[in-house]
C-alpha cells in the first residue's frame, strides 16, 4: 500500500497526521489556510476549517483574481461568456498573449457575419489602449495602422469581444479596456472576456463568495470574516512572520521560515520532506468526481473522476477530519 | 419521536381549521392525534401555529447572485448583508422567520450545476429552481419551427438536468434583442433576426408547462419593468395569456401610469382590477422597501438602462445569450418621489387584490428590498394605523399619484396563512406543504402575538423542519439541513441527441456539461432531491 503521510519526513497513519494538524492549528494564535488550488468541496471545507479556528483564507493565485474583481467592483463591466462569445461575436479583440486564440470561422448565431480576429500585443498596453480609447471617442490623433483598423473594426461590429487575462495585464489596462467597452455600448455591442486563472481559482472563489460573501483572502479571526487583500495576503503574511502556522491545500506549498509550522494536503506529485506534515489527498476531477471551474464553458461543471482512486480521500474530506479533530481539541481544554 | 405542540391558535386555510388546539408530529409528518403520550411537548399557548411558510420568489443563489455579494464587499460584513448575505444567514434568518421553503426563481440551464451547490449550502428550508427559457437560442429555434412538442420535450429536459420545479420566462426575447443592440423591447416588438415576439414566446412556453402537466404555471417577468406607463404592457400580457394558467413575477414593477407633473404615477388600481377579474392569473408583488438594497436580474436590457442609477455607482452585466445576469446596486429613498410612488403601488395591490390565494407576498428578493424587511411589510399589512404613519413620512406629490391613503384593508392571520402558505404550496404543487392535516410534511411556525408585528415575524417564538425544532426565537436550537425540490416531467429522448449535436456544432461542448447530478449536491446525512408530481 502507497503511503499516505508523513510526519517530519516519516510515515506515519493519516488520523495521526489529521490529529496533528488540528492540534497546531488550534493552538495557533493566527493560523494560515493558503494554496487552495482545490475543488469546490475543497474551498467550503476550507471555509468551515478556517472558521472554526479563526484562520487566515487566501488563494494561490489571489492577485490574478483580484485584479479582474478589482476592475468590476471598483468601477463595474460589462462582460460575455467563453460561450457566448464563441456563438455571437463578429469581432475578437486578444490583448496580450495570454487571451486563448479564436476560430475565425462565422459566428454561429449569426452566420451571415464574417468574424474578424485581431491580436493586440506590444509593450506598452496601457498606452495603446489609451490611444485607442482616444479614437474611439472619435478624437484627431495619429495612431499605428493596425490600432486604427481594430478601432475602425470595433466600431463597425455587431457584437465584439475583447478577451484579456488579468494574469499579464497591469490593474491600468484592465480598467481602461473596461471604460472602452462601456463607450462601445453606447452605439453597439462589446463584452469584455477575462481569461479565467488556472488552479480552478475562479470557482474557488465562488464557492468562498457563498460561504462567506468574500472571494479570497479572508480573515475570520475576529469571529466574522473580513477581506483585506493586503493584510489576508499569504506571502506577505509568512514573509512577515505573521502566522506561526501553515495549512497549504493544494500543489506549490512555499517554503517557509524556520520554527514556521507547515503541513500540506497534496496531490501526489509533492513529495515527502518539503512540509512538517504532509498528506497526500486525491487530485478532485482525476482521481475522485469533484466540482470544478471549467474555463470552456465559463461555469461550474461537475467531473467524474477520470481515474477513480479510492485509496486517496479527496481534500475536502481531509479538511472535514480535521475540523471534527479541531472539536475534540477545543473541548478538551 | 413524538411531539406534541400544545395550546396555540391553529390556522390551517386548507383544512378550514382555526381553533386553540394541539398539533401532534411524529417523525417529520404530521399525525392525527394518538392514543400516546407524547416523548416532547411544546408549550405554545398563546401563540398562533401555522404551516412553515413558502417564498415563491427570491433570488438567494446562483452566478448572479454570487456576483452581487462579489461586486459589493463594502456592504456587508460576511452576514448581515441583506442584500446578498451567504447561504448561511439566508437559511437561518429566513428560517428564523418561519419560512420553511424558499423557490430561487431565476436559473438558467447553463447555470444550474452551481445554483442546485450553492442551495446545498443553505441551511434549516428547503429550496427549489425555476428554469429559465425563452431567450436561448434552441427554444427560439423550435418556437419559430412550431416544434410544439420538442420544446415541451426540452423543457422537460432542461427541468431534469437541472432540476428545476417549474420553468421561468424574463422578458422572452428581450435578451436576444438586447444582444442586437435594441434599446427598448415590448410584447409584440418582433425579436431581431427572428420573426417572433415576445407574446409568441410566452404563448409557446405556457404551452410547454400544461402539456408536460408541470404544477406551476409558466412564471414570467414581463416587458417593460419599471417604466412609467407599463401598466400598459401588463393589461396586455394578462390578455395575451388568453385564459390559460399564467404566473406574473412581481407585478409592483408593472403597475405604473404616466400621469401627473412628473409624468410617473401609481396604476395599481387598474391593474388588480384587471388581475381581480382574471381567475388564470396569479401575481406576486414584488413590494418595495426603503433602504439599500442590490437589483439581481437576468432582464439584461432593463438592468443595463438601470446602469446610471446605480447607487454606489458601479454595476456588473454578463450577456450570455439568455444567461445573461445584470447586478446594479440601488438605494430607495422615503424622500424620493418614484421610490415612494413604487412603494405605495406594491401596497395598493396587496390590498386591492381580492383573492388572497392568488396574490403572493415577494419583494422580489433583493430587487424591491432584501426579504429582511419582509417583518415590516406584513405589519404593514395587518395594520393600517401603522399604514398611516408610514405614509405620513412620505412625498405628498407621490401619495397623490395613488390610492393607497384611502385604503383601509388589513390582513388577517388566516389571510396571511393563505398567502404566504397554502397558495404558494398549491401553486408549486407541494401537496405536503402549506398546510397542517395529517400527512402533511411537519414544518411549522409558530408566532408569539405582540405590539410589534414586526418583532412577532421577524424571529418565530418555535420553528419546526421536518419534525425537528430547529429556531427559537431566532436562536438555532439544531442545525438542520433540507432538499432541493424539483419536478422531472417524462419526454421523448429523442431531444436528447438533436441537443447535443447542436451544443457540439454552436458552443463545441458537451451538452451533459450542464447536467446536475445528484452526486454533485448530494449530502451523507439524506437524499439531495425530493421530486414532486405532475398534474394528472
Ligand atoms: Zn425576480
Amino acid at each position: 500500500m502507497t503511503a499516505l503521510a508523513w510526519i517530519a519526513g516519516r510515515e506515519t497513519a493519516r488520523d495521526a497526521a489529521i490529529a496533528a494538524i488540528a492540534e497546531r492549528l488550534v493552538a495557533s494564535a493566527n493560523p494560515l489556510i493558503a494554496g487552495l488550488a482545490t475543488d469546490i468541496a475543497g474551498a467550503e471545507a476550507a471555509h468551515d476549517l478556517a472558521r472554526h479556528v479563526g484562520a487566515v483564507l487566501d488563494h494561490r493565485d489571489s492577485p490574478t483574481l483580484l485584479a479582474d474583481l478589482d476592475a468590476m467592483r471598483s468601477h463595474g463591466w460589462l462582460v460575455t461568456t467563453p460561450l457566448e462569445a464563441r456563438a455571437m461575436a463578429d469581432c475578437v479583440v486578444l490583448v496580450g498573449t495570454a487571451a486563448a486564440d479564436f476560430p475565425l470561422s462565422p459566428p454561429p448565431f449569426a452566420p451571415e457575419r464574417a468574424r474578424r480576429v485581431f491580436r493586440l500585443t506590444d509593450e506598452t498596453i496601457p498606452r495603446t489602449l489609451g490611444l485607442l480609447r482616444a479614437t474611439l471617442a472619435g478624437r484627431r490623433i495619429t495612431v499605428p495602422d493596425d490600432l486604427a483598423a481594430i478601432a475602425q473594426a470595433l466600431r463597425a461590429a455587431r457584437y465584439a469581444v475583447i478577451a484579456w487575462s488579468a494574469a499579464e495585464l497591469p490593474p491600468l489596462a484592465i480598467e481602461m479596456l473596461c471604460h472602452i467597452i462601456e463607450d462601445l455600448n453606447e452605439t453597439t455591442r462589446c463584452f469584455g472576456l477575462p481569461t479565467p486563472p488556472p488552479g480552478n481559482a475562479s470557482g474557488v472563489a465562488q464557492a468562498l463568495a457563498w460561504k462567506s460573501g468574500l472571494p479570497t483572502r479572508i480573515g475570520f479571526a475576529r469571529g466574522r470574516p473580513e477581506h483585506d487583500p493586503w493584510r489576508f495576503d499569504a506571502a506577505r503574511m509568512i514573509a512577515a512572520r505573521e502566522t506561526d502556522c501553515v495549512l497549504w491545500i493544494g500543489d506549490g506549498a512555499p517554503l517557509v521560515p524556520a520554527g514556521m509550522f507547515l503541513a500540506a494536503l497534496a496531490p501526489d506529485d509533492l513529495g515527502p520532506g518539503q512540509a512538517e506534515i504532509v498528506i497526500r489527498t486525491a487530485t478532485p476531477g482525476r482521481d475522485s468526481d469533484a466540482i470544478l471551474f471549467d474555463p470552456m464553458i465559463g461555469a461550474l461543471r461537475f467531473q467524474r473522476a477520470t481515474a477513480p482512486q479510492s485509496a486517496l480521500s479527496p481534500p475536502a474530506a481531509i479538511l472535514d477530519a480535521i475540523a471534527a479533530r479541531c472539536d475534540r481539541a477545543v473541548a478538551a481544554c | 419521536m413524538l411531539t406534541r405542540i400544545s395550546g396555540g391558535r391553529i390556522i390551517d386555510p386548507t383544512t378550514g381549521r382555526d381553533e386553540i388546539g394541539d398539533l401532534w408530529i411524529e417523525d417529520a409528518r404530521i399525525i392525527a392525534p394518538p392514543a400516546r403520550a407524547a416523548d416532547l411537548d411544546c408549550d405554545a399557548s398563546g401563540t398562533v401555529v401555522l404551516a412553515g411558510a413558502i417564498d415563491i420568489h427570491s433570488h438567494i443563489a446562483g452566478a448572479h447572485v454570487n456576483t452581487a455579494r462579489l461586486l459589493l464587499p463594502e456592504l456587508h460584513d460576511g452576514a448581515m448583508f441583506a442584500g446578498a448575505p451567504p447561504g448561511e444567514w439566508i437559511g437561518r434568518l429566513f428560517a428564523a422567520m418561519g419560512y420553511t421553503t424558499v423557490v430561487e426563481p431565476a436559473i438558467s440551464p447553463h447555470n444550474a450545476l452551481q445554483a442546485q451547490r450553492e442551495l446545498s449550502a443553505i441551511p434549516f428550508i428547503d429550496k427549489a429552481i425555476l428554469s429559465v427559457l425563452g431567450n436561448d437560442d434552441f427554444t427560439l429555434r423550435l418556437i419559430r419551427a412550431g416544434e410544439t412538442t420538442a420544446l415541451a420535450d426540452y423543457a422537460a429536459r432542461t427541468l431534469g438536468a437541472s432540476g428545476g420545479l417549474g420553468i421561468k420566462a424574463i422578458n422572452p426575447g428581450g435578451a436576444v434583442a438586447f444582444r442586437e443592440n435594441a434599446r427598448s423591447f415590448s410584447l409584440d416588438d418582433e425579436v431581431p433576426r427572428w420573426g417572433l415576439s415576445s407574446r409568441a414566446i410566452m404563448r409557446a412556453l405556457q404551452g410547454a408547462v400544461t402539456a408536460l402537466g408541470v404544477p406551476h404555471p409558466l412564471h414570467l417577468h414581463s416587458n417593460n419593468l419599471g417604466l412609467p406607463d407599463n401598466v400598459e404592457t401588463a393589461l396586455a400580457t394578462i390578455a395575451a395569456a388568453e385564459g390559460e394558467r399564467l404566473h406574473l413575477a412581481h407585478l409592483q414593477f408593472y403597475s405604473y401610469g404616466a400621469e401627473g407633473p412628473r409624468k410617473f404615477s401609481s396604476a395599481a388600481a387598474r391593474l388588480a382590477e384587471a388581475v381581480n377579474a382574471a381567475p388564470n392569473i396569479s401575481v406576486d408583488v414584488g413590494q418595495v422597501m426603503f433602504g439599500q438594497t442590490v437589483t439581481v436580474s437576468s432582464d439584461i436590457l432593463r438592468q443595463f438602462n438601470a446602469i446610471p442609477h446605480a447607487s454606489p455607482r458601479k454595476f456588473a452585466i454578463t450577456e450570455a445569450g439568455g444567461n445573461d445576469g445584470g447586478i446594479v446596486p440601488y438605494h430607495y429613498r422615503r424622500k424620493n418621489f418614484f421610490n415612494a410612488v413604487q412603494f405605495a403601488a406594491g401596497l395598493e395591490l396587496f390590498l386591492l387584490l381580492h383573492d388572497p390565494w392568488r396574490v403572493f407576498f415577494t419583494t422580489d428578493h433583493p430587487n424591491g428590498a432584501p426579504f429582511t424587511a419582509y417583518p415590516d411589510l406584513f405589519a404593514l399589512l395587518m395594520d393600517r394605523d401603522l399604514r398611516a404613519r408610514w405614509i405620513a413620512e412620505l412625498p405628498a406629490d407621490a401619495m397623490a399619484m395613488t390610492t393607497l391613503p384611502s385604503l383601509t384593508r388589513e390582513y388577517d392571520w388566516r389571510e396571511i396563512a393563505i398567502m404566504t402558505r397554502a397558495a404558494p404550496a398549491r401553486l408549486l404543487g407541494l401537496r405536503d406543504r402549506g398546510h397542517l392535516a395529517p400527512g402533511a410534511r411537519a414544518d411549522i411556525a409558530v408566532y408569539r402575538p405582540q405590539a410589534d408585528r414586526a418583532a412577532m415575524f421577524r424571529n418565530a417564538e418555535m420553528v419546526f423542519k421536518d419534525g425537528n425544532l430547529i429556531l427559537r426565537r431566532g436562536e438555532v436550537v439544531r442545525r438542520h439541513f433540507g432538499r432541493a425540490l424539483r419536478i422531472a416531467p417524462g419526454f421523448d429522448r429523442a431531444i436528447e441527441p438533436r441537443l447535443e449535436a447542436y451544443y457540439d456544432q454552436v458552443f463545441g461542448v458537451p451538452l451533459q456539461a450542464f447536467d446536475v447530478p445528484e452526486a454533485a449536491i448530494a449530502r451523507t446525512d439524506q437524499p439531495a432531491f425530493e421530486s414532486v408530481p405532475c398534474r394528472t
